[in-house]
Protein backbone atom coordinates (compact mmCIF):
# COMPACT_ATOMS: atom_id res chain seq x y z
CA UNK A 1 0.00 0.00 0.00
CA UNK A 2 1.22 3.41 -0.52
CA UNK A 3 2.70 4.88 2.38
CA UNK A 4 2.28 8.68 1.39
CA UNK A 5 -0.36 10.73 3.28
CA UNK A 6 -3.18 11.60 1.21
CA UNK A 7 -4.59 15.12 2.28
CA UNK A 8 -7.63 15.70 3.04
CA UNK A 9 -9.25 17.97 1.14
CA UNK A 10 -11.80 20.98 1.79
CA UNK A 11 -14.76 19.08 0.54
CA UNK A 12 -16.91 22.88 0.97
CA UNK A 13 -13.84 23.97 -2.00
CA UNK A 14 -14.27 22.88 -5.42
CA UNK A 15 -11.37 22.14 -7.69
CA UNK A 16 -9.99 24.24 -9.40
CA UNK A 17 -11.28 25.55 -12.65
CA UNK A 18 -14.49 24.31 -12.07
CA UNK A 19 -17.03 25.77 -14.10
CA UNK A 20 -19.40 28.14 -12.21
CA UNK A 21 -22.43 26.07 -12.95
CA UNK A 22 -23.37 22.54 -14.83
CA UNK A 23 -23.52 22.47 -18.51
CA UNK A 24 -25.95 19.53 -18.47
CA UNK A 25 -28.60 17.58 -16.07
CA UNK A 26 -29.83 14.65 -15.90
CA UNK A 27 -33.40 15.42 -14.65
CA UNK A 28 -35.82 12.78 -13.18
CA UNK A 29 -39.25 14.62 -14.09
CA UNK A 30 -41.29 11.96 -12.60
CA UNK A 31 -40.92 9.00 -10.32
CA UNK A 32 -44.06 7.17 -11.80
CA UNK A 33 -43.56 4.89 -14.37
CA UNK A 34 -46.15 2.54 -16.39
CA UNK A 35 -43.84 -0.21 -15.95
CA UNK A 36 -42.29 -2.30 -13.49
CA UNK A 37 -38.95 -3.27 -15.13
CA UNK A 38 -37.10 -5.97 -13.12
CA UNK A 39 -33.72 -3.92 -13.45
CA UNK A 40 -34.55 -0.45 -13.18
CA UNK A 41 -31.96 1.58 -11.11
CA UNK A 42 -34.86 4.42 -10.17
CA UNK A 43 -36.80 2.08 -8.12
CA UNK A 44 -35.05 2.58 -4.96
CA UNK A 45 -36.37 6.22 -5.28
CA UNK A 46 -39.95 6.15 -6.54
CA UNK A 47 -41.29 5.19 -3.28
CA UNK A 48 -42.72 8.07 -0.62
CA UNK A 49 -41.51 11.15 -2.72
CA UNK A 50 -44.16 13.24 -5.48
CA UNK A 51 -43.39 14.58 -8.22
CA UNK A 52 -42.60 17.84 -8.24
CA UNK A 53 -45.11 20.22 -9.97
CA UNK A 54 -44.91 22.28 -13.21
CA UNK A 55 -43.70 25.39 -11.70
CA UNK A 56 -41.36 23.88 -9.42
CA UNK A 57 -39.69 22.85 -12.71
CA UNK A 58 -40.22 25.92 -15.01
CA UNK A 59 -38.64 27.91 -12.32
CA UNK A 60 -35.61 25.31 -11.81
CA UNK A 61 -35.05 25.80 -16.06
CA UNK A 62 -35.35 29.73 -15.48
CA UNK A 63 -32.69 29.67 -12.76
CA UNK A 64 -30.49 26.69 -15.11
CA UNK A 65 -30.67 29.65 -18.39
CA UNK A 66 -29.90 32.23 -15.86
CA UNK A 67 -26.72 30.14 -14.92
CA UNK A 68 -25.79 29.03 -18.93
CA UNK A 69 -26.64 25.58 -18.60
CA UNK A 70 -26.89 24.15 -21.92
CA UNK A 71 -28.18 20.19 -22.21
CA UNK A 72 -30.56 18.86 -19.88
CA UNK A 73 -31.80 15.19 -20.07
CA UNK A 74 -35.44 14.01 -19.12
CA UNK A 75 -35.77 10.64 -17.66
CA UNK A 76 -38.19 9.01 -14.52
CA UNK A 77 -39.42 7.26 -13.96
CA UNK A 78 -41.13 7.14 -17.51
CA UNK A 79 -40.71 10.90 -19.07
CA UNK A 80 -43.80 10.35 -21.33
CA UNK A 81 -46.24 10.14 -18.52
CA UNK A 82 -46.16 13.89 -17.58
CA UNK A 83 -49.23 15.85 -19.09
CA UNK A 84 -47.15 18.50 -18.70
CA UNK A 85 -43.88 17.14 -20.61
CA UNK A 86 -44.75 19.63 -23.72
CA UNK A 87 -44.80 22.30 -21.42
CA UNK A 88 -41.96 21.69 -18.78
CA UNK A 89 -39.88 21.59 -22.51
CA UNK A 90 -40.96 24.23 -23.82
CA UNK A 91 -39.46 25.90 -20.26
CA UNK A 92 -36.06 24.50 -21.30
CA UNK A 93 -36.29 25.73 -25.09
CA UNK A 94 -37.08 29.19 -23.27
CA UNK A 95 -34.14 28.91 -21.64
CA UNK A 96 -31.71 28.63 -24.20
CA UNK A 97 -31.06 24.99 -23.38
CA UNK A 98 -31.58 21.42 -25.96
CA UNK A 99 -32.94 18.72 -24.25
CA UNK A 100 -33.13 14.86 -24.43
CA UNK A 101 -35.44 12.47 -23.19
CA UNK A 102 -34.62 8.49 -22.16
CA UNK A 103 -38.12 6.76 -22.07
CA UNK A 104 -39.67 2.97 -22.24
CA UNK A 105 -40.96 3.97 -25.68
CA UNK A 106 -44.51 2.60 -24.60
CA UNK A 107 -46.35 5.77 -24.34
CA UNK A 108 -45.39 7.29 -27.60
CA UNK A 109 -48.10 7.88 -30.00
CA UNK A 110 -48.86 10.18 -33.25
CA UNK A 111 -49.75 12.45 -30.97
CA UNK A 112 -46.61 12.30 -28.85
CA UNK A 113 -44.85 12.57 -32.05
CA UNK A 114 -46.45 15.42 -33.84
CA UNK A 115 -46.00 17.55 -30.59
CA UNK A 116 -42.54 17.77 -31.51
CA UNK A 117 -43.40 20.13 -34.50
CA UNK A 118 -44.11 22.66 -32.65
CA UNK A 119 -42.03 25.49 -32.07
CA UNK A 120 -38.50 24.97 -31.37
CA UNK A 121 -39.32 21.58 -29.57
CA UNK A 122 -37.60 19.31 -32.80
CA UNK A 123 -34.50 21.65 -33.27
CA UNK A 124 -33.46 21.23 -29.63
CA UNK A 125 -34.10 17.52 -28.90
CA UNK A 126 -30.36 16.10 -29.10
CA UNK A 127 -32.41 12.48 -29.02
CA UNK A 128 -35.15 10.43 -27.75
CA UNK A 129 -33.52 7.02 -25.96
CA UNK A 130 -35.92 3.78 -26.24
CA UNK A 131 -35.06 1.13 -24.30
CA UNK A 132 -35.16 -2.06 -26.08
CA UNK A 133 -34.06 -5.16 -24.13
CA UNK A 134 -35.12 -7.75 -27.04
CA UNK A 135 -35.82 -8.62 -30.41
CA UNK A 136 -39.51 -9.86 -29.34
CA UNK A 137 -41.90 -10.21 -26.59
CA UNK A 138 -40.38 -13.20 -25.32
CA UNK A 139 -37.65 -11.82 -24.64
CA UNK A 140 -38.05 -8.19 -23.66
CA UNK A 141 -41.08 -9.18 -21.58
CA UNK A 142 -39.46 -11.10 -19.47
CA UNK A 143 -38.20 -8.31 -17.59
CA UNK A 144 -40.92 -6.44 -17.86
CA UNK A 145 -44.94 -6.23 -17.95
CA UNK A 146 -46.84 -8.12 -21.12
CA UNK A 147 -47.24 -6.11 -24.45
CA UNK A 148 -44.20 -4.29 -23.48
CA UNK A 149 -42.30 -4.82 -26.61
CA UNK A 150 -44.73 -4.04 -28.90
CA UNK A 151 -45.55 -0.81 -27.42
CA UNK A 152 -41.81 0.20 -27.08
CA UNK A 153 -40.95 -0.92 -30.51
CA UNK A 154 -44.24 0.46 -31.93
CA UNK A 155 -42.50 3.93 -29.76
CA UNK A 156 -39.58 3.59 -31.62
CA UNK A 157 -40.11 2.86 -35.27
CA UNK A 158 -42.89 6.37 -34.81
CA UNK A 159 -40.33 8.34 -33.50
CA UNK A 160 -37.88 7.12 -36.50
CA UNK A 161 -40.64 7.57 -38.96
CA UNK A 162 -41.02 11.01 -38.17
CA UNK A 163 -37.41 11.61 -39.09
CA UNK A 164 -36.76 12.39 -35.12
CA UNK A 165 -33.09 11.94 -33.70
CA UNK A 166 -33.98 8.42 -31.99
CA UNK A 167 -31.48 5.81 -30.50
CA UNK A 168 -32.28 2.74 -28.22
CA UNK A 169 -30.31 1.55 -25.30
CA UNK A 170 -30.07 -2.28 -24.80
CA UNK A 171 -29.59 -3.34 -20.96
CA UNK A 172 -27.88 -6.80 -21.13
CA UNK A 173 -29.12 -8.95 -18.68
CA UNK A 174 -29.28 -13.04 -18.34
CA UNK A 175 -32.55 -12.91 -20.39
CA UNK A 176 -31.18 -11.30 -23.68
CA UNK A 177 -27.60 -12.42 -23.37
CA UNK A 178 -28.48 -15.16 -26.38
CA UNK A 179 -30.65 -12.63 -28.14
CA UNK A 180 -28.14 -9.59 -28.78
CA UNK A 181 -27.54 -11.15 -32.42
CA UNK A 182 -31.46 -10.64 -32.99
CA UNK A 183 -31.71 -7.43 -31.52
CA UNK A 184 -28.19 -6.19 -33.25
CA UNK A 185 -29.99 -7.43 -36.80
CA UNK A 186 -33.51 -5.34 -35.38
CA UNK A 187 -32.58 -2.50 -34.82
CA UNK A 188 -29.57 -1.72 -37.25
CA UNK A 189 -31.19 -3.86 -40.28
CA UNK A 190 -34.68 -3.50 -39.75
CA UNK A 191 -35.61 -0.67 -37.69
CA UNK A 192 -32.79 1.61 -39.59
CA UNK A 193 -31.11 2.78 -36.46
CA UNK A 194 -27.37 4.20 -37.20
CA UNK A 195 -26.70 2.89 -34.48
CA UNK A 196 -27.32 1.52 -30.59
CA UNK A 197 -26.03 1.72 -27.41
CA UNK A 198 -25.60 -1.12 -24.52
CA UNK A 199 -24.74 -1.26 -20.93
CA UNK A 200 -25.39 -3.96 -18.49
CA UNK A 201 -28.02 -4.42 -15.24
CA UNK A 202 -26.40 -3.42 -12.23
CA UNK A 203 -27.08 -4.96 -8.56
CA UNK A 204 -29.26 -1.63 -7.97
CA UNK A 205 -32.95 -0.61 -7.88
CA UNK A 206 -34.99 -3.16 -8.59
CA UNK A 207 -32.44 -5.52 -9.86
CA UNK A 208 -31.86 -5.99 -5.90
CA UNK A 209 -34.99 -7.95 -5.36
CA UNK A 210 -34.52 -10.12 -8.64
CA UNK A 211 -30.73 -10.06 -8.93
CA UNK A 212 -30.60 -13.89 -9.76
CA UNK A 213 -32.60 -13.56 -12.49
CA UNK A 214 -31.11 -10.88 -14.39
CA UNK A 215 -28.07 -10.07 -13.13
CA UNK A 216 -24.99 -11.82 -15.26
CA UNK A 217 -22.43 -14.11 -14.27
CA UNK A 218 -19.11 -13.88 -14.33
CA UNK A 219 -19.09 -16.33 -16.98
CA UNK A 220 -22.04 -14.94 -18.84
CA UNK A 221 -20.23 -11.44 -18.66
CA UNK A 222 -17.65 -12.82 -20.43
CA UNK A 223 -19.84 -13.95 -23.17
CA UNK A 224 -21.58 -10.56 -23.64
CA UNK A 225 -17.92 -9.49 -23.88
CA UNK A 226 -17.43 -11.78 -27.09
CA UNK A 227 -21.00 -11.75 -28.40
CA UNK A 228 -20.87 -7.59 -28.66
CA UNK A 229 -17.31 -7.29 -29.80
CA UNK A 230 -18.48 -9.21 -32.66
CA UNK A 231 -21.57 -7.90 -33.15
CA UNK A 232 -19.22 -4.25 -33.41
CA UNK A 233 -17.13 -5.63 -36.07
CA UNK A 234 -20.17 -7.54 -37.98
CA UNK A 235 -22.03 -3.82 -37.70
CA UNK A 236 -18.90 -1.65 -38.52
CA UNK A 237 -18.39 0.23 -35.24
CA UNK A 238 -22.34 0.82 -34.92
CA UNK A 239 -22.54 -0.41 -31.74
CA UNK A 240 -21.18 1.65 -28.46
CA UNK A 241 -21.16 1.36 -24.76
CA UNK A 242 -19.74 3.99 -21.87
CA UNK A 243 -20.43 1.12 -19.60
CA UNK A 244 -21.13 -2.65 -19.44
CA UNK A 245 -19.86 -6.04 -21.44
CA UNK A 246 -18.51 -3.74 -24.61
CA UNK A 247 -17.26 -1.07 -22.77
CA UNK A 248 -15.08 -3.39 -20.69
CA UNK A 249 -14.35 -5.88 -23.78
CA UNK A 250 -12.50 -2.61 -25.13
CA UNK A 251 -10.74 -1.63 -22.06
CA UNK A 252 -9.23 -5.01 -21.30
CA UNK A 253 -8.32 -5.12 -25.19
CA UNK A 254 -6.63 -1.85 -24.35
CA UNK A 255 -4.64 -2.98 -21.47
CA UNK A 256 -3.59 -5.88 -23.28
CA UNK A 257 -2.45 -4.04 -25.99
CA UNK A 258 -0.29 -1.35 -23.68
CA UNK A 259 0.76 -4.49 -21.66
CA UNK A 260 2.35 -6.30 -24.77
CA UNK A 261 3.93 -3.49 -25.48
CA UNK A 262 6.04 -3.12 -22.43
CA UNK A 263 3.68 -0.20 -20.68
CA UNK A 264 3.05 -0.27 -16.77
CA UNK A 265 0.20 2.60 -17.32
CA UNK A 266 -1.97 4.41 -19.56
CA UNK A 267 -2.41 8.11 -19.53
CA UNK A 268 -5.06 9.36 -16.60
CA UNK A 269 -5.50 6.26 -15.00
CA UNK A 270 -3.78 4.83 -12.04
CA UNK A 271 -6.38 7.05 -10.32
CA UNK A 272 -9.81 6.90 -8.98
CA UNK A 273 -10.90 9.20 -11.90
CA UNK A 274 -13.34 6.80 -13.55
CA UNK A 275 -16.28 9.04 -13.64
CA UNK A 276 -15.26 13.25 -14.90
CA UNK A 277 -19.44 13.43 -15.07
CA UNK A 278 -19.35 15.71 -12.07
CA UNK A 279 -17.11 18.15 -13.42
CA UNK A 280 -19.88 19.01 -16.03
CA UNK A 281 -23.10 17.69 -14.95
CA UNK A 282 -25.34 17.17 -11.59
CA UNK A 283 -28.98 15.46 -11.41
CA UNK A 284 -32.15 16.94 -10.02
CA UNK A 285 -34.68 13.60 -8.49
CA UNK A 286 -37.81 14.00 -9.25
CA UNK A 287 -38.77 15.58 -5.93
CA UNK A 288 -36.50 18.33 -6.33
CA UNK A 289 -33.25 16.76 -4.15
CA UNK A 290 -29.92 18.28 -6.37
CA UNK A 291 -27.35 15.17 -5.90
CA UNK A 292 -24.38 14.61 -8.08
CA UNK A 293 -25.85 11.94 -10.52
CA UNK A 294 -29.04 10.01 -10.87
CA UNK A 295 -26.42 6.38 -9.97
CA UNK A 296 -25.50 8.36 -6.64
CA UNK A 297 -29.48 9.41 -5.09
CA UNK A 298 -27.85 9.04 -1.32
CA UNK A 299 -25.46 12.00 -1.90
CA UNK A 300 -27.64 14.38 -0.82
CA UNK A 301 -27.02 18.55 -2.51
CA UNK A 302 -29.78 20.41 -1.73
CA UNK A 303 -33.02 20.59 -2.41
CA UNK A 304 -34.08 22.54 -5.65
CA UNK A 305 -36.46 26.08 -4.65
CA UNK A 306 -35.10 25.99 -1.45
CA UNK A 307 -31.32 25.62 -2.04
CA UNK A 308 -29.08 27.55 -4.51
CA UNK A 309 -28.19 25.48 -7.46
CA UNK A 310 -25.24 27.57 -8.02
CA UNK A 311 -24.34 27.54 -4.98
CA UNK A 312 -24.28 23.38 -4.01
CA UNK A 313 -22.62 22.76 -7.55
CA UNK A 314 -19.39 24.19 -6.48
CA UNK A 315 -19.89 23.92 -2.54
CA UNK A 316 -22.06 20.78 -1.65
CA UNK A 317 -19.39 18.41 0.04
CA UNK A 318 -21.63 16.02 -1.53
CA UNK A 319 -20.39 16.08 -5.05
CA UNK A 320 -16.87 17.78 -4.27
CA UNK A 321 -16.48 13.59 -2.60
CA UNK A 322 -17.12 12.58 -5.94
CA UNK A 323 -14.73 15.43 -7.85
CA UNK A 324 -11.94 14.64 -5.08
CA UNK A 325 -11.69 10.96 -5.96
CA UNK A 326 -9.70 11.66 -9.09
CA UNK A 327 -7.15 12.41 -6.60
CA UNK A 328 -6.93 8.99 -4.98
CA UNK A 329 -4.12 6.67 -6.27
CA UNK A 330 -5.35 3.17 -6.29
CA UNK A 331 -2.74 1.57 -4.94
CA UNK A 332 -3.95 3.41 -1.76
CA UNK A 333 -7.48 1.22 -1.38
CA UNK A 334 -6.34 -1.92 0.27
CA UNK A 335 -7.97 -4.07 -2.54
CA UNK A 336 -5.35 -2.69 -4.76
CA UNK A 337 -2.40 -1.73 -3.30
CA UNK A 338 -0.54 -4.59 -4.85
CA UNK A 339 -1.96 -4.88 -8.38
CA UNK A 340 0.55 -4.59 -11.01
CA UNK A 341 -2.44 -3.26 -13.03
CA UNK A 342 -3.32 -0.37 -10.77
CA UNK A 343 -1.86 2.00 -13.48
CA UNK A 344 -4.28 0.76 -15.90
CA UNK A 345 -7.11 1.43 -13.79
CA UNK A 346 -9.58 4.40 -13.32
CA UNK A 347 -11.76 2.45 -10.81
CA UNK A 348 -15.45 2.42 -12.41
CA UNK A 349 -18.34 4.14 -11.62
CA UNK A 350 -19.22 5.64 -8.20
CA UNK A 351 -22.65 4.69 -8.87
CA UNK A 352 -22.02 1.58 -8.97
CA UNK A 353 -19.43 1.18 -5.75
CA UNK A 354 -21.96 2.82 -4.10
CA UNK A 355 -24.78 0.61 -4.67
CA UNK A 356 -22.42 -2.35 -3.81
CA UNK A 357 -20.53 -1.28 -0.96
CA UNK A 358 -22.05 1.94 0.20
CA UNK A 359 -18.78 3.43 -0.28
CA UNK A 360 -17.72 5.90 -2.24
CA UNK A 361 -14.02 5.61 -2.53
CA UNK A 362 -13.18 2.27 -3.94
CA UNK A 363 -13.01 0.21 -6.75
CA UNK A 364 -15.56 -1.78 -8.89
CA UNK A 365 -15.00 -5.18 -9.37
CA UNK A 366 -16.95 -5.27 -12.50
CA UNK A 367 -14.15 -3.05 -13.99
CA UNK A 368 -11.27 -4.88 -12.51
CA UNK A 369 -8.55 -6.57 -14.99
CA UNK A 370 -6.82 -8.41 -11.99
CA UNK A 371 -10.55 -10.24 -10.92
CA UNK A 372 -10.80 -10.66 -15.23
CA UNK A 373 -8.08 -12.36 -15.59
CA UNK A 374 -8.58 -14.25 -12.70
CA UNK A 375 -5.54 -13.52 -10.39
CA UNK A 376 -7.57 -11.91 -7.64
CA UNK A 377 -9.97 -14.24 -5.92
CA UNK A 378 -13.38 -12.52 -4.32
CA UNK A 379 -14.52 -9.05 -5.17
CA UNK A 380 -14.16 -7.44 -1.44
CA UNK A 381 -13.84 -3.87 -1.65
CA UNK A 382 -11.92 -3.17 0.89
CA UNK B 1 -18.12 44.42 -43.07
CA UNK B 2 -18.00 48.29 -43.04
CA UNK B 3 -20.74 49.87 -42.39
CA UNK B 4 -22.90 46.86 -41.45
CA UNK B 5 -24.16 46.64 -37.97
CA UNK B 6 -23.74 43.41 -35.68
CA UNK B 7 -25.87 42.52 -32.81
CA UNK B 8 -25.86 39.50 -30.39
CA UNK B 9 -27.86 37.10 -31.22
CA UNK B 10 -30.38 36.58 -29.05
CA UNK B 11 -30.73 32.84 -28.06
CA UNK B 12 -27.53 32.60 -27.24
CA UNK B 13 -26.35 32.30 -23.62
CA UNK B 14 -23.24 33.99 -22.40
CA UNK B 15 -21.22 32.61 -19.07
CA UNK B 16 -19.20 34.44 -17.73
CA UNK B 17 -16.18 32.56 -16.16
CA UNK B 18 -13.98 35.18 -15.20
CA UNK B 19 -10.98 34.84 -15.49
CA UNK B 20 -11.32 32.32 -17.63
CA UNK B 21 -13.31 34.32 -20.11
CA UNK B 22 -16.62 33.14 -21.26
CA UNK B 23 -18.29 30.86 -22.97
CA UNK B 24 -20.99 31.03 -25.85
CA UNK B 25 -23.83 28.48 -26.53
CA UNK B 26 -25.84 28.62 -28.99
CA UNK B 27 -28.69 25.92 -28.74
CA UNK B 28 -30.02 25.48 -32.33
CA UNK B 29 -26.66 24.55 -33.36
CA UNK B 30 -25.03 22.70 -30.49
CA UNK B 31 -22.15 25.16 -30.80
CA UNK B 32 -20.01 26.84 -28.26
CA UNK B 33 -17.31 28.88 -28.21
CA UNK B 34 -14.81 30.22 -25.50
CA UNK B 35 -14.25 34.13 -25.49
CA UNK B 36 -11.05 35.67 -23.83
CA UNK B 37 -11.88 38.43 -21.97
CA UNK B 38 -11.19 41.36 -24.82
CA UNK B 39 -13.83 38.79 -26.38
CA UNK B 40 -16.30 38.97 -23.44
CA UNK B 41 -16.10 42.86 -23.71
CA UNK B 42 -16.88 42.69 -27.27
CA UNK B 43 -20.07 40.55 -26.65
CA UNK B 44 -21.09 43.26 -24.22
CA UNK B 45 -21.10 45.86 -26.48
CA UNK B 46 -23.13 43.45 -29.07
CA UNK B 47 -26.21 43.64 -26.92
CA UNK B 48 -26.86 46.83 -28.97
CA UNK B 49 -26.08 47.18 -32.45
CA UNK B 50 -22.84 48.26 -33.32
CA UNK B 51 -20.70 48.98 -36.44
CA UNK B 52 -17.01 47.42 -36.62
CA UNK B 53 -16.00 50.98 -36.37
CA UNK B 54 -17.78 51.14 -33.14
CA UNK B 55 -16.38 48.39 -31.94
CA UNK B 56 -12.88 49.62 -32.53
CA UNK B 57 -13.71 52.38 -31.63
CA UNK B 58 -14.34 51.08 -28.22
CA UNK B 59 -11.45 48.63 -28.05
CA UNK B 60 -8.83 51.73 -29.21
CA UNK B 61 -10.34 53.63 -25.74
CA UNK B 62 -10.49 50.42 -23.29
CA UNK B 63 -6.91 49.98 -24.75
CA UNK B 64 -4.72 52.98 -25.03
CA UNK B 65 -1.70 50.75 -26.95
CA UNK B 66 -3.39 50.43 -29.43
CA UNK B 67 -3.73 51.85 -33.05
CA UNK B 68 -7.03 52.26 -34.66
CA UNK B 69 -5.31 50.25 -37.50
CA UNK B 70 -4.81 46.86 -35.20
CA UNK B 71 -8.43 48.12 -33.20
CA UNK B 72 -10.11 47.64 -36.43
CA UNK B 73 -8.21 44.15 -37.40
CA UNK B 74 -9.13 42.61 -33.97
CA UNK B 75 -12.63 43.88 -34.41
CA UNK B 76 -13.08 42.26 -37.52
CA UNK B 77 -11.47 39.71 -36.86
CA UNK B 78 -13.57 38.75 -33.74
CA UNK B 79 -16.86 39.29 -35.78
CA UNK B 80 -15.18 36.98 -38.47
CA UNK B 81 -15.32 33.91 -36.20
CA UNK B 82 -18.74 34.45 -34.31
CA UNK B 83 -20.87 35.56 -37.09
CA UNK B 84 -23.38 33.76 -38.15
CA UNK B 85 -24.06 31.31 -35.17
CA UNK B 86 -23.58 33.57 -32.02
CA UNK B 87 -23.48 36.98 -34.19
CA UNK B 88 -25.77 38.41 -36.64
CA UNK B 89 -26.16 40.69 -39.05
CA UNK B 90 -28.45 43.59 -38.07
CA UNK B 91 -28.21 46.10 -41.03
CA UNK B 92 -31.54 47.99 -40.25
CA UNK B 93 -31.28 47.98 -36.46
CA UNK B 94 -28.73 50.83 -36.10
Amino acid sequence: MSTEALTVPDLTVPPTGLSRAPRELSLCVTGRCNLKCRYCFYADEMTGRSDLPTERWLALFDELGGLGAQRVTLSGGEAFLREDLFELIDGIIANRMRYAILTNGTLVSQDTVEAFDEGKRRLRLNYVQVSIDGSRAEVHDQSRPPKSFDRALSGLRMLKQAGLPVTVRVTVNRTNLDDLPNIARLLIEDVGLDGFGTNEVEQMGSARCYGESVVLTPAERLRAMDILTELNEQYEGRINAQAGPLAMARHFAKIEESLAQGKNGLPGRGMLNSCGGCLTKMAVLHDGTMVPCDLLPTLTMGVIGLHSLAEAWRSSPAINAVRYRRKIPLTSLPTCHDCTYAGFCSGGCPGSVMAKYELLNARDPLVCYRIFKGEEPGDAAV
Amino acid sequence: MSGKTYRANDVVSCVDEGEDGAMLYNPDTDESVLLNPSGLTIWTLLTSPRTIEEIAGHLAAANPGLTSEQARKDAEQFIQSVVPDFVIEAPNEH
